[in-house]
């Protein structure tokens, strides 16, 4: 539902690193070019942490969501759900919350309906 | 004249009898002096001393050295010192020279004033030369035409204009008149003819192409039957274009396609023209290579753009109109210039018996192109087997929900119902968001509202919630739904900027009263100025509006789409 | 400097619609000021009913499209560009006039008076980027009434979708109208590819000028001025279409790449006059959001227009330009000179491009200077 603009910096990086808990880090955009990759390496991580109990995606750097984006953390949800994984998505942009309150995702997603919870970035 | 330095150098320092060159040498009178031996073979054996000798075998030499008398005689060269740079002995050609021919050779003689009043002429055999130069000039010609044949014939994509085009060009320099036959598939013939000088015309018949001496065997893909094999007499009536006259020849070359044959050309000349030869049969077969290879390519993208169209025609949007009383317009625009359908949608479903609203939707399905449009067709069907559950949008959103939910993949859509009623000049509306941007009302007076309605997008959710707005709309009043598109585009005078809900509402504001079409139009044209050049997603705008005043006439919004295709 | 409201600077003349010239004929009653009054009012039921009228009256489908439709439309054209009513309203009119058209199909009259179509089959579509589809359609409804068959692709039609149609139907020829000057470009383009596919090309709309030069320019293999002499030079039958060429082929001035440069850095340009202004023009530091709104968009229009004179060569499309703008600002009550500075930065800017100066310097000599040696908010040394 967005498109990728073309001035802005079109870097996208995801990494995973695990400390206290498996998290996968997303930088840049998240959209129709890059929501695949997400997927990927999500779908790599849980396959290699089999036991893992609880996935983190650090949102910290998320630059824009469109609705690929959008689609990649609905489909990052019914996979760990359905793999008895728990699933937080950290730092928040508001852009984010925004996107994820318009479209009714928020309870689903990060389990409160307004959108807004101790992970939202202020 | 070509000559070169050499030619000019060696020519002084020889003398008749020791050149290698064939040379004669004629008194001011035209008596032959001198013939060196080469000159001696061209010429045979000449009289010498009398002037008329040469007249007999060369007259056209004869004629030249007399007509030197008649011009201006160069300096003559035993001046050296103003003689130039030339070279010592002064042999400079004088004039042009002349050309004639001897025993079937083309020669050129070359005069060079001699000190006493003689001249000395070089015979040059330029038969060699003169072949090769028209052999090339031939050739130059030939594939200056199929250079320029080759252009027109790929111009065009559309297989009657390639058929034109064919015969054409056909006319143009390869026969008096000229036909092409499509390939057979049924019973009818499909041939388009022309006549030099004249324009195509295109035509059926059902009569056989046996009758045409080596045109089935052109249409199978055979080898092409010689020219000369052909009696131009048994070109059938059908055949031979209306006017023409009886048929001097005749060729049939078969037009080669991608695998399989693209039709057949055949070539008319009237009876005084000259027959076909070898090189033009040649000529008519590399022509006809590329007039297939057109006609062929051009038949693959008709047939492609059918199945396209075919397919495509569920997706387009609809064209809205006028609907008891109300006003319903739409206009959509594709993220890509090449593209025709999106991820956007909308639809209007007037009222029947059963069902007394009038459901306008508009929707977004995620991803762009095509692939989002296959979703966007499923979504509509769905939606239009569900009318009957208009009443109550939470029913119809789960339903439609259950019927989207895939474990394939977690495709979704948002979307906004309006559900729109008429009551006197006054219309009652329901609102329902599931998971899109909420609707704006213009009111009469400028004022611009957001409606307050929300929901969850469709498709991935086990179970969807939503809350539906009411709300009237006055005379002059609009409802506008739109998609992120619009809000979302990025452009603006500094370039990047989102173009924003604000901005649509500020130019809304300057739309009260005004026909839905009017609105529709005004807002897609905001928003593609505001993105200029550059790109964008997929833009939807549906307004519904309650016209000015009590005035219903009969005319509804049937205009032209504002989309186009 | 807020000259523009609405963006959609057209032309530096008014938006003629094929009609030309407002000519009212056929008896005692001026259907053109009538019609005028029911769509400057927004009364889609009258306007219906004076066009009914008028047929019924026994004026022709045609002179009722072209001298009264049309010629209602170019008022509405020249209200807009005399600044007296706004895009939106110039919208609502032209979809009044869009409804009547499309009401007039269905008049008994004008059903009856259709031929069947028996002359060939043109397209006609509005460059893409082209909004006012008005023209069009006239032209559209004009054909159809002579006997075409007519393809009326409507407005914003994409180059690429133009050619495909072509391909699948091959037209006799094909119309392309473009009212808005910066569309240039778009429309060289849109000609040279309709070309290539074989199919002449009829041009017209304000956009090709007064007498059509740009369209012999862009390499049109007709121009018209109005509806009228389309249709009649299309009875007269086309010519070849010009050979399959390039762009930079009609207009090798191209090749100093300054056109290129200009459009493709407008958002760089744009942002430095606005930069410069806020240090030379002091009053800009008060202006409202809204008023630097404007003040961007008048600026991002100036250099549109600068991009489309590079295109054509022209220095008139940009002072006429210019002296459009600056009657417009005038006529709000801010002061024309006002542009000066806006015009003397882009020069800065654009030191390096020979022809880009020539014209921006025109460009000044056609705005008023400031009043008095002191002159108001100007480039008073503000550096």
């Amino acid at each position: 539902m967005s498109v990728e603009p073309e001035y802005r910096d079109c870097q996208f990086d995801v990494g995973v690193v695990r400390l206290e808990q498996l998290t996968v880090t997303v930088d840049g955009p998240l959209d129709f070019d890059t929501s695949e990759e997400l997927l990927e390496t999500v779908g790599k991580t849980l396959a290699e942490f089999r036991e893992e109990p609880l996935l983190a995606l650090d949102l910290g750097g998320l630059t824009l969501c469109d609705s690929m984006g959008l689609s990649a953390l609905l489909a990052i949800r019914r996979r760990t759900t359905a793999e008895g994984v728990r699933l937080v998505l950290l730092r928040r942009p508001r852009l984010l919350d925004r996107l994820l309150e318009l479209t009714g995702t928020a309870e689903y997603l990060i389990g409160t309906p307004g959108g807004e919870d101790e992970h939202s970035e202020p | 004249m070509r000559r070169t330095e050499s030619e000019s150098a060696d020519r002084g320092d020889v003398t008749p009898d020791t050149s290698p060159y064939p040379i004669v040498v004629l008194s001011a009178d035209g008596s032959v002096l001198r013939v060196s031996p080469s000159a001696r073979i061209l010429l045979g054996d000449v009289p010498q001393d009398r002037p008329d000798a040469l007249r007999s075998r060369a007259p056209w030499l004869a004629t030249a050295h007399l007509g030197l008398a008649d011009g201006p005689r160069p300096p003559a060269p035993s001046a050296p010192s103003t003689s130039g740079p030339s070279g010592p002995s002064g042999a400079e050609p004088w004039g042009d020279g002349v050309r004639g021919l001897l025993d079937g050779r083309s020669l050129e003689g070359r005069p060079v004033p001699g000190t006493d009043g003689s001249v000395t002429w070089w015979l040059l055999d330029d038969s060699d030369r003169q072949r090769a130069e028209r052999e090339l000039a031939r050739e130059r010609e030939r594939t200056a035409f199929l250079a320029e044949a080759s252009s027109r014939l790929l111009a065009s994509l559309n297989v009657e204009r390639c058929m034109d085009v064919t015969v054409l060009e056909a006319v143009r320099r390869l026969a008096d008149a000229a036909v092409v036959i499509g390939p057979n598939p049924g019973r009818r013939l499909r041939l388009v003819s022309c006549v030099r000088g004249g324009s195509p015309a295109a035509a059926t018949t059902t009569q056989s192409p046996d009758m045409v001496p080596g045109l089935s065997e052109a249409l199978q893909g055979f080898p092409p039957v010689p020219s000369r094999w052909i009696n131009p007499a048994a070109a059938p009536a059908w055949l031979v274009p209306e006017g023409f006259g009886p048929v001097g020849s005749m060729a049939v070359v078969p037009l080669p396609g991608q695998g399989v044959p693209a039709g057949a050309l055949v070539l008319l000349r009237h009876e005084d023209g000259a027959a076909f030869d070898e090189n033009e049969e040649t000529l008519a077969r590399l022509f006809a290579a590329r007039a297939g290879a057109a006609v062929s390519s051009a038949r693959l993208y008709t047939e492609q753009a059918a199945i396209t169209d075919t397919l495509m025609r569920e997706l387009l949007p609809p064209r809205l109109q006028q609907t008891r009383g109300v006003e319903f317009a739409g206009g959509y625009r594709p993220a890509g210039d090449q593209d025709r359908v999106g991820g956007d949608f909308y639809d209007v479903h007037p009222a029947t018996a059963d069902q007394r609203e009038t459901l306008a939707v508009l929707g977004d399905v995620c991803g762009k192109g095509l692939e989002a449009a296959v979703l966007t067709g499923k979504i509509r069907n769905t939606l239009h087997a569900l009318l009957p559950l208009t009443g109550d949008h939470q029913r119809l959103l789960t339903l439609l929900n259950r019927a989207l939910l895939t474990s394939h993949h977690t495709r979704f859509a948002t979307l906004v119902l309006a559900a729109v009623r008429r009551e006197g000049d006054r219309a009652r509306v329901r609102v329902t968001s599931a998971g899109h941007p909420a609707p704006l009302v213009v009111r009469a007076d400028g004022v611009v509202e957001r409606v307050e309605t929300r929901g969850s997008l469709i498709g991935v959710l086990p179970d969807v919630t939503s809350t539906t707005a009411n709300l009237m709309l006055g005379p002059g009043e609009s409802l506008v739904l739109f998609s992120d598109g619009i809000t979302e585009a990025r452009g603006g005078p500094l370039g990047g900027a989102e173009f924003g809900e604000d901005r649509l509402r500020a130019q809304l504001a300057g739309c009260a009263g005004m026909p839905a079409e009017a609105i529709v139009e005004h807002v897609q044209m905001i928003a593609a100025q505001w993105v200029g050049a550059g790109r964008h997603d997929d833009m939807a705008v549906v307004v519904i509006s309650m016209p000015h005043g009590a005035h219903l006439s009969m005319v509804g919004g049937t205009g032209p789409g504002r989309y186009t295709a | 400097m807020t000259a523009t409201a609405n963006g959609g600077i057209r032309s530096t003349v008014t938006a003629r619609a094929p009609g030309g010239a407002a000519v009212t004929t056929a008896g005692t009653r001026d259907w053109a000021e009538e019609l005028w009054t029911s769509v400057s009012g927004a009364d889609e039921g009258s306007a219906t009913d004076v066009v009914f009228a008028a047929l019924e009256s026994g004026l022709d489908a045609e002179s009722v499209l072209l001298d009264v439709v049309a010629a209602v439309q170019t008022r509405v054209g020249v209200e807009w560009a005399a600044n007296r009513i706004s895009v939106a309203q110039e919208h609502a009119a032209t979809a009044i006039n869009e409804r009547v058209i499309g009401a007039m199909d269905r008049h008994p009259l004008v059903a009856a008076a259709r031929p069947s179509a028996h002359r060939g089959h043109v397209t006609v579509a509005c460059i893409d980027g082209e909004w006012h589809a008005l023209p069009a359609r006239i032209l559209a409804q004009v054909l159809g009434l002579r006997g075409w068959r007519v393809d009326y692709l409507g407005a914003q039609v994409p180059t690429p979708h133009l050619i495909g149609h072509l391909h699948r139907t091959a037209p006799d020829a094909v119309a392309l109208s473009a009212s808005l000057s910066t569309r240039l470009p778009a429309a060289h383009m849109a000609i040279t590819a309709c070309q290539a596919t074989g199919t002449p090309v009829l041009t017209g709309g304000a956009a090709f000028g007064p007498d059509g030069r740009y369209a012999r320019q862009l390499g049109a293999d007709v121009w018209a001025p109005d509806a009228r002499s389309a249709a009649e030079r299309l009875g007269e039958g086309l010519p070849e279409p010009a050979p399959a060429h390039q762009p930079v082929d009609d207009l090798p001035h191209l090749s100093d790449q300054e056109y290129t440069l200009v459009s493709r850095s407008k958002f760089r340009l744009v942002g430095a006059v606005m930069t410069g202004l806020e240090d030379r023009v002091p009053a800009m530091r008060d202006y409202t959001e809204l008023q630097r709104q404007h003040t961007v968009e008048d600026i991002g229009h100036i250099v549109d227009f600068l991009a489309v004179a590079l295109y054509t060569d022209d220095r008139s499309l940009f002072t006429g330009f210019l002296a459009w703008t600056a009657d417009v600002l005038t006529a709000r009550g801010v002061p024309a000179f006002t542009l000066r500075p806006a015009l003397d930065l882009l020069a800065a800017e654009l030191r390096d491009f020979p022809r880009a100066r020539d014209l921006l310097a025109a460009g000044s000599g056609t705005v008023p200077s400031p009043p008095g040696p002191r002159g108001g908010t100007g480039d008073g040394g503000a550096r």
